[in-house]
């Protein structure tokens, strides 16, 4: 038989044994995450799904980067064809 | 058959832990006294045997209906870390028990060997805890929406 402190000591370190394994679990998921994911939960076509998904996700961040650049490249490029506009229209008055 | 096996493949230890629990509770339920041993003396005071048995049989089937749909619900993980925490707990005071009463019966490998998987399966259901958290936050509340 067991005494009540005993049995709330092995509850106790039950508990912590429990918390630690999760805190582990957890963690270890997380480093997994940053990397390839690994699937969401269980069977192969979901693993599959997720890692298309993660690999697609991947190319439209890069699409969107690309498309980023060229917008702000073509803004400057407008910005400076307004420019040349302003400098001939400049021009063309005074040599009226 | 394929189907089974489709679904058991990836986690065959879980599927055996939890299989195990639900027969061990169906065989708890029997109106025999399989508790009769002075070991479940601390068990016994806080459950008859039959009740042992329903509460094995529910976290087992539990599990294992956690199981079968994993993978297409969010909750599931969760369900199969609960029911593993509580099958863990009541494997290790089994093997408290046997333990007290004597530390070279078989009883204490084969309880002891019953908490490893349990922590196995724990750590497993954890980790997809996380993912299928993940896949919430993603948007869709099923993992084939993750």
């Amino acid at each position: 038989m067991l005494s009540a402190t005993d049995l709330a000591a092995l509850m106790t370190a039950m508990a912590a044994f429990i918390g630690a394994l999760m805190t582990v679990a957890v963690r270890s998921a997380k480093k997994e995450k940053k990397g390839a994911p690994s699937d969401p939960l269980a069977t192969p076509e979901a693993i599959q799904t997720a890692t298309l998904r993660h690999e697609m996700e991947q190319e439209l961040e890069g699409v969107h980067r690309k498309l980023g650049s060229i917008d702000r490249d073509v803004r400057t490029t407008l910005s400076l064809v307004d420019k040349c506009l302003t400098h001939l229209q400049i021009i063309e008055r005074r040599l009226k | 058959m394929s189907l089974m096996r489709r679904r058991t493949h990836d986690r065959r230890l879980e599927w055996w832990f939890a299989s195990q629990t639900l027969a061990f509770g169906l065989f708890l339920t029997h109106p025999a006294a399989s508790m009769d041993s002075t070991a479940f003396i601390q068990l016994l005071l806080w459950m008859p045997e039959n009740w042992w048995g329903g509460a094995f049989t529910l976290t087992g089937g539990l599990h294992i209906t956690a199981l079968w749909i994993n993978g297409r619900r969010w909750w599931t993980p969760y369900i199969r870390s609960t029911t593993t925490i509580a099958n863990l707990v009541a494997y290790f005071f089994f093997l408290v028990g046997f333990w007290l009463l004597d530390r070279h019966t078989t009883a204490v490998a084969t309880y002891g060997a019953l908490c490893v998987a349990a922590c196995i399966c724990l750590y497993g259901a954890a980790k997809d805890a996380v993912h299928a958290r993940d896949g919430i936050q993603k948007g869709g509340r099923s993992a084939e929406c993750h």
